[in-house]
């Protein structure tokens, strides 16, 4: 009965995994959450990217070692890049920018308590919230962004690339979920081992019926 | 017309007065009488002026008698003030600003107030993510954000309370006011923005400063030390040029 719950309880809070960019049809609404706790989503079009984003996608692909021209940033990196905390896993896309938004109940209930002023970080638990590691310093931005260091690159770059953040790409720390390369530079940077699981967290419905 | 045009142009390329920074120090006594904490504080200031700009920048300096002890110091900064649009038909109108996290506030204070613009610690270039950070394993101060180096200088990144970020034992902030602008179109109508501020800068113990303020007009107990320093230039058509005002324009106090 357990594991019937747990199966339905699972499709109702529909758990994210791949998602391919859909880069030129679309516009892409990622949902963010700033360090004040209010929700912002703003709409992207990567046709219509300033030459800023192209400038980046450029450095990414000189770094990397990529044929030009390879290199897409996606709207979630530059978004995480201005410093945003907190992310939805997965971005809603839609074909018209002033189209109303359908997001689904888990985005409606923490856009309620946004604007309500009563959202705090220990709401943004489960697999789809994903709490994002910012540079503190140079040190650290240089392995969550991307430079090269002995003419190797390194750095987390674009996560959602490739597929978006599937569930190799994250891990689970004290009940938040965590990109792995995030939390791969900290444990680099630090010497320290991280206590972690692999994976993103488990529901925290479910975390709560066992 | 032409006379006008002409002399306009000699204007503009006449030279500018550009000072060489300045620089101001506060020693602090109690290191002279035993042991302290904070050997003082500077503050750089370079004036900028020009037919169609002028304004000042501002750096400062916490300098530590060692490195472990700057986490627990930080500057709050005070304004006063306004920045305001005129034009060549006398029509004024105020700039506005994000403050203490809210956007469309007009820019006008008419008592010094506390200078945040996107959040409410009163702290200048505070931190919102400060606290012990299990992942990281140390403590992030509420002051993570000042620099390793002087901004006016090299620059440098933020020092992120680790004391090894740091050559010397010192932590830098930076203000760069928007200047005061000028410009003019064909038909010789001009638009001025005016900047017309007033600072206060004030070491504090970072203990006795509040996490947050609703209110502007915080009065944070037990300044270190203080030091004013101003951006303030306003455009005087008859003179075709900045002028800097030793007061705040009335238009601001209003």
């Amino acid at each position: 009965m357990k594991k019937l719950l747990l199966l339905v309880l699972c499709g109702l809070s529909a758990v994210a995994s791949a998602q391919t960019i859909p880069w030129e049809q679309s516009w892409a609404r990622p949902v963010l959450i700033d360090t004040d706790m209010k929700m912002r989503t703003p709409a992207y079009h990567y046709l219509l990217l300033g030459t800023a984003f192209k400038e980046i996608e450029s450095y990414i692909e000189e770094i990397q070692g990529k044929p030009k021209g390879s290199v897409k940033i996606s709207a979630d990196y530059i978004e995480y890049r201005f410093g945003y905390p907190y992310i939805y896993r997965n971005t809603f896309y839609t074909e018209d920018p002033q189209a109303r938004v359908e997001f689904n109940d888990e985005v409606n209930e923490v856009i309620e308590k946004s604007k309500a002023g009563t959202l705090t970080k220990e709401d943004l638990k489960g697999p789809n919230w994903i709490h994002l590691v910012q540079a503190l310093d140079t040190e650290e931005a240089n392995c969550l962004a991307v430079s090269r260091k002995n003419n190797v690159s390194r750095g987390c770059a674009d996560q959602w690339q490739d597929g978006g953040l599937t569930d190799d790409k994250l891990v689970c720390f004290k009940g938040k979920t965590y990109i792995k390369c995030h939390v791969e530079c900290m444990e680099q940077i630090y010497k320290r081992k991280v206590e972690t699981t692999p994976g993103p967290c488990a529901d925290a419905e479910v975390n709560n019926e066992n | 017309m032409k006379t006008k045009l002409m002399l306009l142009s000699l204007l503009a390329v006449a030279s500018y007065a550009q000072a060489a920074p300045t620089v101001r120090t506060w020693n602090n006594p109690e290191c002279a009488r035993g042991s302290c904490e904070i050997k003082g504080i500077k503050l750089y200031l370079d004036k900028y002026q020009k037919s169609s700009m002028a304004g000042t920048m501002m750096a400062a300096e916490i300098i530590g008698s060692n490195k472990g002890v700057l986490g627990n110091y930080a500057f709050v900064q005070h304004l006063k003030g306004c920045i305001f649009q005129e034009d060549s038909e006398g029509k004024r109108r105020l700039a506005m600003r994000e403050y203490l996290g809210r956007s469309g506030v007009p820019f006008k204070h008419t008592e010094m107030e506390i200078d945040s613009a996107s959040d409410k610690d009163p702290i200048y270039w505070s931190k919102p993510e400060f606290g012990y950070d299990e992942m990281r394993g140390f403590y992030i101060p509420r002051n993570a954000s000042y620099m390793t180096k002087n901004p006016m200088g090299d620059g440098g990144g933020s020092w992120a309370g680790k004391p090894s970020n740091l050559t010397t034992p010192s932590i830098f902030v930076s203000d760069v006011p928007s200047f005061s602008t000028f410009s003019m179109n064909s038909d010789m109508s001009w638009v001025a923005q005016n900047s017309s501020l007033e600072f206060k800068i004030c070491l504090h113990h970072v203990k006795d400063i509040p996490e947050k303020t609703e209110v502007g007009k915080l009065e944070v107990p037990n300044p270190i030390v203080c030091m004013n320093w101003s951006s303030n230039f306003v455009y005087n058509p008859k003179k075709f040029g900045f002028e800097e005002r030793k007061e705040i324009h009335p238009y601001c106090l209003n």
